[in-house]
Protein backbone atom coordinates (compact mmCIF):
# COMPACT_ATOMS: atom_id res chain seq x y z
CA UNK A 1 0.00 0.00 0.00
CA UNK A 2 1.40 3.42 -0.95
CA UNK A 3 1.47 6.42 1.39
CA UNK A 4 -1.44 8.00 -0.48
CA UNK A 5 -3.63 4.97 0.22
CA UNK A 6 -3.12 4.98 4.00
CA UNK A 7 -5.74 6.39 6.32
CA UNK A 8 -5.15 9.55 8.32
CA UNK A 9 -4.90 7.53 11.54
CA UNK A 10 -2.29 5.21 10.01
CA UNK A 11 -0.25 8.10 8.60
CA UNK A 12 -0.32 9.95 11.92
CA UNK A 13 0.76 6.83 13.82
CA UNK A 14 3.72 6.40 11.44
CA UNK A 15 4.72 10.05 11.67
CA UNK A 16 4.44 10.15 15.46
CA UNK A 17 6.43 6.89 15.66
CA UNK A 18 9.14 8.41 13.43
CA UNK A 19 8.75 5.66 10.85
CA UNK A 20 8.37 8.37 8.25
CA UNK A 21 8.64 12.15 8.28
CA UNK A 22 5.72 14.49 7.77
CA UNK A 23 7.65 16.03 4.89
CA UNK A 24 7.84 12.66 3.10
CA UNK A 25 4.09 12.17 3.54
CA UNK A 26 3.34 15.63 2.15
CA UNK A 27 5.80 15.17 -0.70
CA UNK A 28 4.09 11.95 -1.80
CA UNK A 29 0.66 13.59 -1.80
CA UNK A 30 1.91 16.71 -3.58
CA UNK A 31 3.40 14.51 -6.30
CA UNK A 32 0.12 12.64 -6.72
CA UNK A 33 -1.90 15.86 -6.95
CA UNK A 34 0.56 17.30 -9.49
CA UNK A 35 0.36 14.15 -11.62
CA UNK A 36 -3.34 13.42 -11.58
CA UNK A 37 -5.31 16.51 -10.62
CA UNK A 38 -5.03 18.17 -14.05
CA UNK A 39 -7.35 15.39 -15.27
CA UNK A 40 -9.70 15.48 -12.26
CA UNK A 41 -9.80 19.19 -11.30
CA UNK A 42 -10.32 18.78 -7.57
CA UNK A 43 -8.15 21.71 -6.50
CA UNK A 44 -8.92 25.38 -7.12
CA UNK A 45 -5.93 26.53 -5.04
CA UNK A 46 -2.75 24.52 -4.51
CA UNK A 47 -0.87 25.51 -1.39
CA UNK A 48 2.03 23.09 -1.61
CA UNK A 49 4.52 25.51 -0.04
CA UNK A 50 2.24 25.98 2.94
CA UNK A 51 1.78 22.23 3.43
CA UNK A 52 5.51 21.65 3.14
CA UNK A 53 6.20 24.37 5.74
CA UNK A 54 3.62 22.89 8.12
CA UNK A 55 5.17 19.44 7.70
CA UNK A 56 8.67 20.79 8.34
CA UNK A 57 7.53 22.51 11.54
CA UNK A 58 5.92 19.29 12.66
CA UNK A 59 9.05 17.24 11.99
CA UNK A 60 11.05 19.73 14.08
CA UNK A 61 8.57 19.42 16.94
CA UNK A 62 8.68 15.62 16.77
CA UNK A 63 12.48 15.70 16.82
CA UNK A 64 12.22 17.85 19.94
CA UNK A 65 10.08 15.20 21.61
CA UNK A 66 6.82 17.18 21.54
CA UNK A 67 3.37 15.58 21.53
CA UNK A 68 2.12 16.59 18.09
CA UNK A 69 -1.53 15.59 17.88
CA UNK A 70 -3.87 13.12 16.27
CA UNK A 71 -3.35 14.26 12.66
CA UNK A 72 0.44 14.44 12.70
CA UNK A 73 1.63 14.93 9.14
CA UNK A 74 -1.77 14.19 7.58
CA UNK A 75 -2.40 16.04 4.29
CA UNK A 76 -5.81 17.69 4.23
CA UNK A 77 -7.70 20.13 2.00
CA UNK A 78 -10.94 22.12 2.27
CA UNK A 79 -13.84 23.17 0.06
CA UNK A 80 -13.16 26.70 -1.11
CA UNK A 81 -15.85 28.21 1.08
CA UNK A 82 -13.65 27.74 4.17
CA UNK A 83 -11.38 30.65 5.03
CA UNK A 84 -7.80 29.67 4.27
CA UNK A 85 -5.28 32.27 5.37
CA UNK A 86 -3.79 34.13 2.43
CA UNK A 87 -6.36 33.32 -0.27
CA UNK A 88 -9.78 34.75 -1.10
CA UNK A 89 -12.74 32.65 0.07
CA UNK A 90 -14.58 32.41 -3.25
CA UNK A 91 -17.23 29.74 -2.60
CA UNK A 92 -16.91 28.69 -6.22
CA UNK A 93 -17.86 32.12 -7.55
CA UNK A 94 -16.46 34.69 -9.92
CA UNK A 95 -17.99 37.46 -7.83
CA UNK A 96 -15.75 36.79 -4.82
CA UNK A 97 -12.63 36.30 -6.91
CA UNK A 98 -11.38 39.77 -5.97
CA UNK A 99 -12.29 39.53 -2.30
CA UNK A 100 -9.44 40.27 0.09
CA UNK A 101 -7.49 37.20 1.18
CA UNK A 102 -8.66 35.58 4.42
CA UNK A 103 -6.56 36.78 7.32
CA UNK A 104 -6.84 33.49 9.23
CA UNK A 105 -7.96 29.92 8.72
CA UNK A 106 -11.57 29.08 9.59
CA UNK A 107 -11.61 27.78 13.20
CA UNK A 108 -12.43 24.20 12.11
CA UNK A 109 -9.46 24.18 9.74
CA UNK A 110 -7.26 25.74 12.43
CA UNK A 111 -8.19 22.90 14.77
CA UNK A 112 -7.01 20.29 12.25
CA UNK A 113 -3.75 22.18 11.70
CA UNK A 114 -3.30 22.41 15.46
CA UNK A 115 -3.64 18.62 15.55
CA UNK A 116 -0.72 18.28 13.13
CA UNK A 117 -2.38 18.33 9.69
CA UNK A 118 -0.85 20.02 6.64
CA UNK A 119 -3.17 21.97 4.33
CA UNK A 120 -2.62 21.25 0.63
CA UNK A 121 -5.17 23.77 -0.63
CA UNK A 122 -8.78 24.56 -1.49
CA UNK A 123 -11.20 22.42 -3.46
CA UNK A 124 -13.76 22.87 -6.21
CA UNK A 125 -17.50 23.15 -5.60
CA UNK A 126 -20.77 24.28 -7.17
CA UNK A 127 -21.07 28.06 -7.15
CA UNK A 128 -22.13 29.26 -3.69
CA UNK A 129 -22.75 25.57 -2.79
CA UNK A 130 -26.00 25.61 -4.78
CA UNK A 131 -25.78 22.39 -6.78
CA UNK A 132 -25.24 18.65 -6.74
CA UNK A 133 -22.80 18.13 -9.62
CA UNK A 134 -19.68 20.41 -9.27
CA UNK A 135 -19.91 21.47 -12.88
CA UNK A 136 -18.73 24.98 -12.10
CA UNK A 137 -18.91 27.59 -14.90
CA UNK A 138 -15.88 29.45 -13.53
CA UNK A 139 -13.63 26.68 -12.20
CA UNK A 140 -14.64 23.79 -14.45
CA UNK A 141 -16.04 20.35 -13.68
CA UNK A 142 -14.58 18.02 -11.07
CA UNK A 143 -14.44 14.53 -12.52
CA UNK A 144 -15.27 11.36 -10.63
CA UNK A 145 -11.99 9.49 -9.99
CA UNK A 146 -13.74 6.12 -10.52
CA UNK A 147 -14.90 7.16 -14.00
CA UNK A 148 -13.73 10.50 -15.37
CA UNK A 149 -16.70 10.75 -17.73
CA UNK A 150 -18.96 11.11 -14.67
CA UNK A 151 -19.58 13.83 -12.10
CA UNK A 152 -18.18 13.72 -8.59
CA UNK A 153 -21.43 15.04 -7.15
CA UNK A 154 -21.75 18.29 -5.28
CA UNK A 155 -21.63 20.74 -3.98
CA UNK A 156 -18.52 19.46 -2.14
CA UNK A 157 -17.40 17.55 -5.24
CA UNK A 158 -13.74 18.50 -5.00
CA UNK A 159 -13.66 17.41 -1.37
CA UNK A 160 -15.06 13.93 -2.06
CA UNK A 161 -13.04 13.36 -5.23
CA UNK A 162 -9.77 14.45 -3.59
CA UNK A 163 -10.16 11.80 -0.88
CA UNK A 164 -10.95 8.92 -3.21
CA UNK A 165 -8.17 10.06 -5.57
CA UNK A 166 -5.66 9.72 -2.72
CA UNK A 167 -4.80 13.43 -2.83
CA UNK A 168 -5.63 13.96 0.86
CA UNK A 169 -6.60 11.56 3.63
CA UNK A 170 -9.10 14.06 5.04
CA UNK A 171 -11.05 16.91 3.51
CA UNK A 172 -13.72 19.24 4.82
CA UNK A 173 -16.95 20.18 3.08
CA UNK A 174 -20.36 21.63 3.79
CA UNK A 175 -23.84 20.14 3.53
CA UNK A 176 -27.01 22.21 3.20
CA UNK A 177 -29.23 19.79 1.28
CA UNK A 178 -26.87 16.85 0.77
CA UNK A 179 -23.59 18.42 -0.32
CA UNK A 180 -21.44 16.09 1.83
CA UNK A 181 -23.54 12.92 1.62
CA UNK A 182 -24.26 13.09 -2.09
CA UNK A 183 -20.66 13.44 -3.40
CA UNK A 184 -19.43 11.00 -0.75
CA UNK A 185 -21.86 8.42 -2.13
CA UNK A 186 -21.10 9.08 -5.79
CA UNK A 187 -17.32 9.04 -5.24
CA UNK A 188 -17.21 6.12 -2.80
CA UNK A 189 -15.88 7.70 0.39
CA UNK A 190 -17.33 8.21 3.85
CA UNK A 191 -18.85 11.54 4.76
CA UNK A 192 -20.22 12.87 8.03
CA UNK A 193 -22.91 15.51 8.28
CA UNK A 194 -23.12 16.25 12.00
CA UNK A 195 -26.24 17.44 13.82
CA UNK A 196 -27.31 20.96 12.81
CA UNK A 197 -25.51 23.44 15.05
CA UNK A 198 -22.92 20.96 16.30
CA UNK A 199 -19.93 22.39 14.40
CA UNK A 200 -19.01 26.09 14.47
CA UNK A 201 -19.49 27.65 11.01
CA UNK A 202 -17.39 30.73 11.73
CA UNK A 203 -15.00 31.52 8.89
CA UNK A 204 -17.00 29.75 6.22
CA UNK A 205 -19.07 31.35 3.48
CA UNK A 206 -22.76 30.71 4.19
CA UNK A 207 -25.51 29.50 1.89
CA UNK A 208 -28.71 28.79 3.85
CA UNK A 209 -28.47 29.61 7.52
CA UNK A 210 -31.40 27.30 8.35
CA UNK A 211 -29.66 24.20 6.98
CA UNK A 212 -25.88 24.78 6.66
CA UNK A 213 -23.61 22.14 8.23
CA UNK A 214 -19.85 21.48 8.05
CA UNK A 215 -18.27 18.04 8.11
CA UNK A 216 -15.44 15.76 6.99
CA UNK A 217 -14.78 13.24 4.22
CA UNK A 218 -12.46 10.26 4.78
CA UNK A 219 -11.74 6.71 3.63
CA UNK A 220 -12.43 5.11 7.03
CA UNK A 221 -14.89 5.44 9.89
CA UNK A 222 -11.96 5.80 12.29
CA UNK A 223 -10.77 8.88 10.40
CA UNK A 224 -14.26 10.42 10.37
CA UNK A 225 -14.49 9.92 14.14
CA UNK A 226 -11.02 11.37 14.59
CA UNK A 227 -11.99 14.57 12.80
CA UNK A 228 -15.37 14.70 14.52
CA UNK A 229 -13.58 14.73 17.89
CA UNK A 230 -11.40 17.60 16.73
CA UNK A 231 -14.01 19.92 15.22
CA UNK A 232 -16.59 20.02 18.01
CA UNK A 233 -16.65 20.28 21.80
CA UNK A 234 -20.18 19.42 22.86
CA UNK A 235 -19.95 15.63 22.38
CA UNK A 236 -16.85 14.41 24.25
CA UNK A 237 -15.31 11.05 23.31
CA UNK A 238 -16.51 8.04 25.26
CA UNK A 239 -17.19 4.34 24.85
CA UNK A 240 -18.81 3.64 21.45
CA UNK A 241 -22.58 3.37 21.84
CA UNK A 242 -24.61 0.29 20.96
CA UNK A 243 -25.85 0.22 17.36
CA UNK A 244 -29.37 -0.37 18.67
CA UNK A 245 -32.43 -1.02 16.50
CA UNK A 246 -32.03 -0.21 12.83
CA UNK A 247 -34.80 0.26 10.26
CA UNK A 248 -34.93 0.93 6.54
CA UNK A 249 -36.85 4.03 5.48
CA UNK A 250 -39.52 3.09 2.94
CA UNK A 251 -42.11 5.07 0.96
CA UNK A 252 -40.39 8.22 -0.45
CA UNK A 253 -36.92 6.75 0.15
CA UNK A 254 -37.61 3.69 -2.01
CA UNK A 255 -39.98 4.99 -4.65
CA UNK A 256 -37.60 6.52 -7.15
CA UNK A 257 -34.37 4.64 -6.56
CA UNK A 258 -32.56 2.40 -9.01
CA UNK A 259 -32.67 -1.26 -7.91
CA UNK A 260 -28.87 -1.16 -7.44
CA UNK A 261 -29.23 1.60 -4.87
CA UNK A 262 -31.89 -0.31 -2.94
CA UNK A 263 -29.61 -3.36 -3.00
CA UNK A 264 -26.85 -1.28 -1.39
CA UNK A 265 -29.30 -0.27 1.36
CA UNK A 266 -30.26 -3.92 1.78
CA UNK A 267 -26.57 -4.90 2.08
CA UNK A 268 -26.01 -2.30 4.78
CA UNK A 269 -29.23 -3.34 6.54
CA UNK A 270 -28.09 -6.96 6.59
CA UNK A 271 -24.72 -5.91 8.00
CA UNK A 272 -26.49 -4.09 10.82
CA UNK A 273 -29.10 -6.79 11.45
CA UNK A 274 -31.97 -4.56 10.31
CA UNK A 275 -35.15 -6.28 9.15
CA UNK A 276 -37.89 -3.75 9.74
CA UNK A 277 -39.05 -0.89 7.57
CA UNK A 278 -40.51 2.38 8.76
CA UNK A 279 -42.13 5.37 7.08
CA UNK A 280 -41.00 8.93 7.68
CA UNK A 281 -44.30 10.60 6.79
CA UNK A 282 -44.54 13.41 4.26
CA UNK A 283 -40.85 13.25 3.28
CA UNK A 284 -41.87 14.45 -0.17
CA UNK A 285 -43.26 17.64 1.35
CA UNK A 286 -40.21 17.98 3.60
CA UNK A 287 -38.11 17.99 0.49
CA UNK A 288 -40.41 20.59 -1.08
CA UNK A 289 -40.12 22.81 2.00
CA UNK A 290 -36.32 22.51 2.02
CA UNK A 291 -36.31 23.35 -1.69
CA UNK A 292 -38.27 26.59 -1.18
CA UNK A 293 -36.41 27.75 1.94
CA UNK A 294 -33.06 27.08 0.26
CA UNK A 295 -33.89 29.19 -2.78
CA UNK A 296 -35.30 31.96 -0.61
CA UNK A 297 -32.49 32.26 1.92
CA UNK A 298 -29.85 31.81 -0.79
CA UNK A 299 -31.52 34.45 -2.95
CA UNK A 300 -31.77 36.90 -0.07
CA UNK A 301 -28.12 36.33 0.84
CA UNK A 302 -26.98 37.20 -2.68
CA UNK A 303 -29.55 39.91 -3.40
CA UNK A 304 -27.12 42.81 -3.73
CA UNK A 305 -24.99 40.95 -6.29
CA UNK A 306 -28.10 39.71 -8.11
CA UNK A 307 -28.95 43.39 -8.53
CA UNK A 308 -25.47 44.68 -9.25
CA UNK A 309 -23.66 41.84 -11.02
CA UNK A 310 -26.29 39.38 -12.34
CA UNK A 311 -24.18 38.39 -15.35
CA UNK A 312 -21.29 37.28 -13.12
CA UNK A 313 -23.23 34.38 -11.58
CA UNK A 314 -22.95 30.83 -12.85
CA UNK A 315 -25.92 30.37 -15.23
CA UNK A 316 -26.86 27.23 -13.28
CA UNK A 317 -27.15 29.19 -10.04
CA UNK A 318 -28.56 32.60 -11.04
CA UNK A 319 -32.15 31.75 -12.00
CA UNK A 320 -32.77 29.71 -8.85
CA UNK A 321 -31.43 32.47 -6.61
CA UNK A 322 -33.45 35.16 -8.40
CA UNK A 323 -36.66 33.14 -8.40
CA UNK A 324 -36.04 32.07 -4.82
CA UNK A 325 -35.66 35.63 -3.55
CA UNK A 326 -39.00 36.59 -5.14
CA UNK A 327 -41.09 33.89 -3.45
CA UNK A 328 -44.00 35.04 -1.27
CA UNK A 329 -43.30 35.20 2.46
CA UNK A 330 -46.28 32.88 3.04
CA UNK A 331 -44.46 29.98 1.39
CA UNK A 332 -41.36 30.38 3.52
CA UNK A 333 -43.26 30.84 6.76
CA UNK A 334 -45.34 27.73 6.04
CA UNK A 335 -42.20 25.77 5.14
CA UNK A 336 -40.61 26.71 8.46
CA UNK A 337 -43.76 25.66 10.30
CA UNK A 338 -43.74 22.39 8.38
CA UNK A 339 -40.14 21.91 9.49
CA UNK A 340 -41.21 21.92 13.13
CA UNK A 341 -43.99 19.42 12.38
CA UNK A 342 -41.69 17.12 10.41
CA UNK A 343 -39.10 17.14 13.21
CA UNK A 344 -41.79 15.71 15.52
CA UNK A 345 -42.50 12.89 13.07
CA UNK A 346 -38.81 11.93 13.09
CA UNK A 347 -38.68 12.11 16.88
CA UNK A 348 -41.60 9.68 17.03
CA UNK A 349 -39.71 7.20 14.87
CA UNK A 350 -36.60 7.47 17.03
CA UNK A 351 -38.65 6.35 20.04
CA UNK A 352 -38.66 2.90 18.43
CA UNK A 353 -35.47 2.90 16.37
CA UNK A 354 -31.92 4.13 16.83
CA UNK A 355 -30.70 4.30 13.24
CA UNK A 356 -32.47 4.70 9.90
CA UNK A 357 -31.16 3.73 6.47
CA UNK A 358 -31.79 5.35 3.10
CA UNK A 359 -29.97 5.71 -0.22
CA UNK A 360 -27.85 8.84 -0.61
CA UNK A 361 -28.91 9.24 -4.24
CA UNK A 362 -31.47 7.66 -6.58
CA UNK A 363 -28.69 6.46 -8.91
CA UNK A 364 -24.93 6.09 -9.27
CA UNK A 365 -22.78 8.95 -10.63
CA UNK A 366 -24.39 10.52 -13.73
CA UNK A 367 -22.42 11.48 -16.81
CA UNK A 368 -20.89 14.95 -16.99
CA UNK A 369 -23.34 17.25 -18.75
CA UNK A 370 -26.26 14.88 -18.29
CA UNK A 371 -29.50 16.88 -18.04
CA UNK A 372 -32.08 14.26 -17.17
CA UNK A 373 -32.32 10.89 -15.48
CA UNK A 374 -34.80 8.06 -15.46
CA UNK A 375 -36.74 7.38 -12.28
CA UNK A 376 -39.38 4.69 -12.38
CA UNK A 377 -39.18 4.85 -16.16
CA UNK A 378 -39.91 8.59 -16.21
CA UNK A 379 -37.45 11.16 -17.48
CA UNK A 380 -36.92 13.92 -14.90
CA UNK A 381 -34.41 16.82 -14.65
CA UNK A 382 -31.18 15.53 -13.11
CA UNK A 383 -29.88 18.39 -11.00
CA UNK A 384 -32.83 19.04 -8.69
CA UNK A 385 -33.60 15.35 -8.28
CA UNK A 386 -30.20 14.03 -7.21
CA UNK A 387 -30.85 15.26 -3.66
CA UNK A 388 -34.34 13.90 -3.12
CA UNK A 389 -33.21 11.52 -0.34
CA UNK A 390 -30.78 13.85 1.40
CA UNK A 391 -32.91 17.02 1.53
CA UNK A 392 -35.61 15.77 3.95
CA UNK A 393 -32.91 14.73 6.45
CA UNK A 394 -30.82 17.92 6.53
CA UNK A 395 -34.14 19.83 6.63
CA UNK A 396 -34.40 18.74 10.27
CA UNK A 397 -30.68 18.68 11.01
CA UNK A 398 -30.24 14.98 11.79
CA UNK A 399 -26.70 13.57 11.86
CA UNK A 400 -25.80 11.22 9.02
CA UNK A 401 -22.81 9.11 8.10
CA UNK A 402 -22.84 8.32 4.39
CA UNK A 403 -21.08 5.02 3.71
CA UNK A 404 -20.03 3.63 0.32
CA UNK A 405 -20.91 0.19 -0.95
CA UNK A 406 -18.32 -0.39 -3.65
CA UNK A 407 -19.01 -3.87 -4.94
CA UNK A 408 -20.42 -2.70 -8.28
CA UNK A 409 -18.86 -0.76 -11.13
CA UNK A 410 -19.61 2.54 -9.44
CA UNK A 411 -19.95 3.34 -5.70
CA UNK A 412 -23.37 3.55 -4.10
CA UNK A 413 -23.85 5.69 -1.01
CA UNK A 414 -26.11 4.76 1.89
CA UNK A 415 -27.17 7.21 4.58
CA UNK A 416 -26.97 5.99 8.18
CA UNK A 417 -29.24 8.48 9.94
CA UNK A 418 -29.25 8.94 13.71
CA UNK A 419 -31.37 10.96 16.11
CA UNK A 420 -30.17 14.51 16.78
CA UNK A 421 -26.98 14.44 18.83
CA UNK A 422 -26.28 10.75 18.16
CA UNK A 423 -23.40 11.04 15.67
CA UNK A 424 -21.38 8.41 17.53
CA UNK A 425 -24.02 5.75 16.98
CA UNK A 426 -23.89 6.29 13.22
CA UNK A 427 -20.08 6.31 13.31
CA UNK A 428 -20.10 3.04 15.28
CA UNK A 429 -22.40 1.49 12.67
CA UNK A 430 -20.06 2.60 9.88
CA UNK A 431 -17.10 1.04 11.70
CA UNK A 432 -19.03 -2.22 12.16
CA UNK A 433 -19.86 -2.33 8.46
CA UNK A 434 -16.19 -1.82 7.60
CA UNK A 435 -15.16 -4.71 9.82
CA UNK A 436 -17.81 -6.87 8.15
CA UNK A 437 -16.46 -5.94 4.70
CA UNK A 438 -19.75 -4.35 3.60
CA UNK A 439 -18.30 -0.85 3.41
CA UNK A 440 -14.97 -0.06 1.75
CA UNK A 441 -13.51 3.14 0.37
CA UNK A 442 -10.43 2.19 -1.64
CA UNK A 443 -8.41 4.85 -3.43
CA UNK A 444 -9.44 4.95 -7.09
CA UNK A 445 -7.03 3.66 -9.72
CA UNK A 446 -5.88 6.67 -11.71
CA UNK A 447 -4.01 7.07 -14.96
CA UNK B 1 -51.55 29.88 -11.63
CA UNK B 2 -51.30 30.43 -15.37
CA UNK B 3 -48.09 31.42 -17.11
CA UNK B 4 -49.42 34.96 -17.50
CA UNK B 5 -50.32 35.19 -13.81
CA UNK B 6 -46.90 33.89 -12.84
CA UNK B 7 -45.19 36.43 -15.09
CA UNK B 8 -47.35 39.21 -13.63
CA UNK B 9 -46.48 38.11 -10.08
CA UNK B 10 -42.75 37.99 -10.85
CA UNK B 11 -42.83 41.45 -12.41
CA UNK B 12 -44.71 42.88 -9.44
CA UNK B 13 -42.48 41.18 -6.85
CA UNK B 14 -39.37 42.21 -8.76
CA UNK B 15 -40.50 45.86 -8.70
CA UNK B 16 -41.69 45.76 -5.09
CA UNK B 17 -38.49 44.16 -3.77
CA UNK B 18 -36.15 46.14 -6.01
CA UNK B 19 -34.70 43.04 -7.58
CA UNK B 20 -34.72 43.53 -11.36
CA UNK B 21 -34.56 40.64 -13.82
CA UNK B 22 -32.54 41.33 -16.97
CA UNK B 23 -34.45 40.62 -20.21
CA UNK B 24 -32.01 37.86 -21.17
CA UNK B 25 -32.61 36.14 -17.82
CA UNK B 26 -36.42 36.30 -17.79
CA UNK B 27 -37.14 32.90 -19.30
CA UNK B 28 -34.75 31.01 -17.01
CA UNK B 29 -36.07 32.81 -13.91
CA UNK B 30 -39.65 32.09 -14.94
CA UNK B 31 -38.77 28.39 -15.37
CA UNK B 32 -37.10 28.28 -11.94
CA UNK B 33 -40.08 30.05 -10.38
CA UNK B 34 -42.45 27.52 -11.94
CA UNK B 35 -40.52 24.70 -10.25
CA UNK B 36 -40.63 26.53 -6.91
CA UNK B 37 -44.34 27.17 -7.30
CA UNK B 38 -44.93 23.47 -7.92
CA UNK B 39 -43.06 22.62 -4.71
CA UNK B 40 -44.86 25.37 -2.76
CA UNK B 41 -48.25 24.03 -3.89
CA UNK B 42 -47.33 20.53 -2.76
CA UNK B 43 -46.42 21.94 0.63
CA UNK B 44 -49.49 24.15 0.94
CA UNK B 45 -51.76 21.19 0.22
CA UNK B 46 -50.84 19.77 3.61
CA UNK B 47 -52.97 21.09 6.45
CA UNK B 48 -50.69 21.80 9.39
CA UNK B 49 -52.20 21.78 12.88
CA UNK B 50 -52.77 25.34 14.07
CA UNK B 51 -50.50 25.06 17.10
CA UNK B 52 -47.34 24.36 15.05
CA UNK B 53 -44.90 27.26 15.32
CA UNK B 54 -42.23 28.11 12.75
CA UNK B 55 -38.94 26.30 13.34
CA UNK B 56 -36.46 29.16 13.77
CA UNK B 57 -37.16 30.78 17.09
CA UNK B 58 -35.62 33.84 18.63
CA UNK B 59 -34.09 32.92 21.96
CA UNK B 60 -33.22 36.01 24.01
Amino acid sequence: MTLCELSAAELARMVRGRKISAREVVRAHVARVAQYDPALNCFTDRLFDRATREAAVLDTRIAAGEDVGALAGVPIAVKNLFDVAGIATRAGSKILRDAPPARADAPVLARLIQAGAACLGALNMDEFAYGFVTENAHDGVTRNPHDVTRVAGGSSGGSAAAVVAGFAAITLGSDTNGSIRLPAGLCGVLGLKPTYGRVDRTGTFPFVDSFDHLGPFARSAEDLALVYDLIQDSDPPGAPPEIGRVAILDDWFEQNADPDMLQAVADVAKGLGAREKVTLPEAKRARAAAFCITAFEGGQLHKQNLIGRPRDFDPATRPRLLAGALQPAETIFYAQRFRAWFREQARDIFRNFDLLLAPATPCTAPLIGQKTMLVNGQEVPLRPNLGIYTQPISFIGLPVVCVPVTTGKLPRGVQIIAAAGQERRALAAAALLERAGVVRAPVARLG
Amino acid sequence: MSQDEMTAYLDAASALLGLPILPEHRDEVLAAFAVLTQQARLLAAFALPEHIEAAPRFIP
